[in-house]
């Protein structure tokens, strides 16, 4: 059985197709030919080096493909951009918006399933974690509309409940649970779609934390250099990626956070807990000849999915407070967003000075700050800076009680009250040269005559 | 829906007279495909009141 990874027979627009045919092409991805079980692809995505798409799943006839945004790399070759500038093209992306356009008879409704004859266990939707309460969409990007809020596109979890039913996750704070509280407060059905299988620029899109008012397919298009392609849906009033793989439409019934929904295999890394949340009833299914499932692995690949962010976020702010950064790096232990290094051309206190500024964004918990000399995608080079450039009672800076997140077990939240927020502890770590030493101090030790020779010469 | 269900959610139905968790639905019906063990899970939900703990466990909320 061949799956057609190939790219979009739209010519000049990379699809999600297109983006697996470059994937596979760069080594990131790679097919599995032997027939798969859903419950087996997490463990399966998890032991290996590249993405993999499954082109036989038992008892399905649509293929999975996971782990598109594991690492760096694989994100990197997702949106096709250098690894090192995965920040700054973001940023750029996010300053440049394009409006979206919209496409006839799109390829995500070559195919339409309606009303009963909707069966969301024809899906290959996979149990991913051992103690997940049940399969889940991982990948769905969730699009709503408001008239006085406008379009909004979020990631959100579901959990299937019945052939007709998924749980989705509303429980923090977010702009879809700010529209669905407005029909829930009204009694109404709240109209959504799904969209599974998007390329990376609109899947980042999505996922970006855009200011209200701000709609997350024109982000889409900033980073893609080209306007999104949108779809009208078949039975509710929104628009989708016309390219997506599968789309569900439905609504979100009214009935608050009622029904059970999780564990699932959270972001950061641990099991969550169990949470009451809105049902998403599905009245509709399109997709494309021949879909391909996209599962998204969590954690590593939800958390890249947020890197570019963290990193242009942090390029902001240090440029907000003239300090020069010539590379920063959410870390993937760190969640890409917890934790961050920064290299910059320090001048004097500058060092401090970006660990204050990059404190005070939301999420980022810890930081490594060094001089411009230091590799920061080099653990053992930031290690080195740290061990030497830095002493633990001048250059660690500990700041107490900033806004927090539930996430962390560290900060106990459920010793929290009702509608209590958590707070953090934070810190940075300044690991440039302390004021005062001259730089001679720290030369490099060079082989000798290193540009004399060259190793391939002599194997 | 029939009132009688079928053997596979019959199957699921016994195992949810005790607290069991999703993966031990699907390990107790490994002969079965997956595909179809969703189709029964689907049938037991719509007919049935699940319970739960704080460990995400189901089971029938008939059940003592």
């Amino acid at each position: 059985m061949t799956i057609a990874v190939t790219a979009s027979t739209d010519a000049g627009f990379e699809d999600f197709r297109g983006m697996l045919a470059r994937m596979t092409r760069e080594g990131q991805l790679r097919s599995v030919g032997k027939e798969v079980k859903p419950q087996h692809m997490t463990a399966l995505i998890g032991q290996s080096p590249t993405a993999l798409l499954f082109e036989r799943v038992e008892a399905y006839d649509i293929p999975v493909v996971g782990g598109l945004f594991w690492t760096r790399a694989r994100t990197a070759s997702a949106l096709g951009w250098p690894e090192a500038e995965l920040g700054r093209r973001f940023a750029q992306g996010v300053a440049r918006p394009f409006a979206p356009v919209m496409v006839e008879n799109p390829p995500c409704q070559q195919k339409v399933v309606l009303g009963d004859d909707v069966d969301l266990s024809a899906l290959p939707i996979p149990f991913m974690h051992q103690k997940d309460g049940g399969p889940y969409i991982s990948a769905g990007i969730a699009f709503a509309d408001d008239p006085d809020l406008g379009p909004n596109a979020g990631c959100y979890r579901l959990m299937f409940r019945t052939r007709r039913e998924m749980a989705i996750d509303l429980f923090t704070a977010s702009d879809l649970r700010r529209y669905y509280t407005r029909h829930f407060e009204r009694g109404e059905p709240m109209p959504i779609a799904v969209a599974i299988g998007v390329h990376a620029f609109e899947h980042m899109g999505a996922a970006y934390k855009a200011p209200a008012g701000v709609d997350e397919m024109e982000i889409a298009g900033g980073l893609r250099g080209a306007p999104a392609r949108l779809a009208a849906c078949k039975t509710v009033p929104l628009k989708v990626p016309a390219h997506a793989e599968i789309v569900l439409e439905g609504e979100l019934l009214p009935n608050g956070w009622t029904a059970d929904e999780g564990p699932f295999g959270e972001f950061a890394g641990m099991q969550g807990d169990l949470k009451h949340n809105p049902i998403f009833r599905v009245n509709a299914i399109t997709h494309r000849e021949n879909p391909i499932f996209y599962a998204l692995q969590m954690p590593w690949e939800n958390d890249w999915l947020n890197g570019p962010a963290t990193e242009a976020a942090c390029m902001r702010i240090l440029g907000l407070i003239g300090v020069q950064a010539t590379a920063v790096r959410a870390t993937e232990g760190g969640c890409c967003g917890w934790s961050v290094v920064a290299a910059i051309k320090k001048r004097a206190g500058e060092g401090k000075n970006a660990i204050a500024a990059l404190l005070a964004l939301p999420v980022v918990k810890q930081v490594i700050v060094t001089d411009d000399d230091i590799d920061i995608d080099d653990p053992a080079q930031v290690e080195w800076a740290v061990t030497f450039r830095c002493q633990a009672d001048k250059d660690v800076v500990v700041l107490s009680g900033l806004k927090g997140k539930h996430v962390d077990p560290s900060q106990r939240p459920w010793d929290l009250k009702p509608g209590e927020l958590p707070t953090t502890a934070k810190f940075g770590i300044d690991a440039t040269i302390p004021e005062g030493i001259p730089a001679f101090r720290y030369e490099r030790i060079e082989p000798a005559f290193r540009s004399a020779v060259q190793l391939r010469d002599y194997l | 829906m029939s009132d009688t269900p079928s053997p596979l959610a019959a199957r699921i139905l016994a195992l949810l007279q005790q607290p069991t968790f999703f993966w031990q639905v699907i390990d107790a019906l490994s002969d079965q495909t997956y595909r179809a063990t969703l189709e029964a899970w689907s049938e037991v939900r719509e007919g049935h009141d699940l319970d739960r703990d704080e460990h995400g466990r189901y089971w029938l909320k008939t059940a003592p």
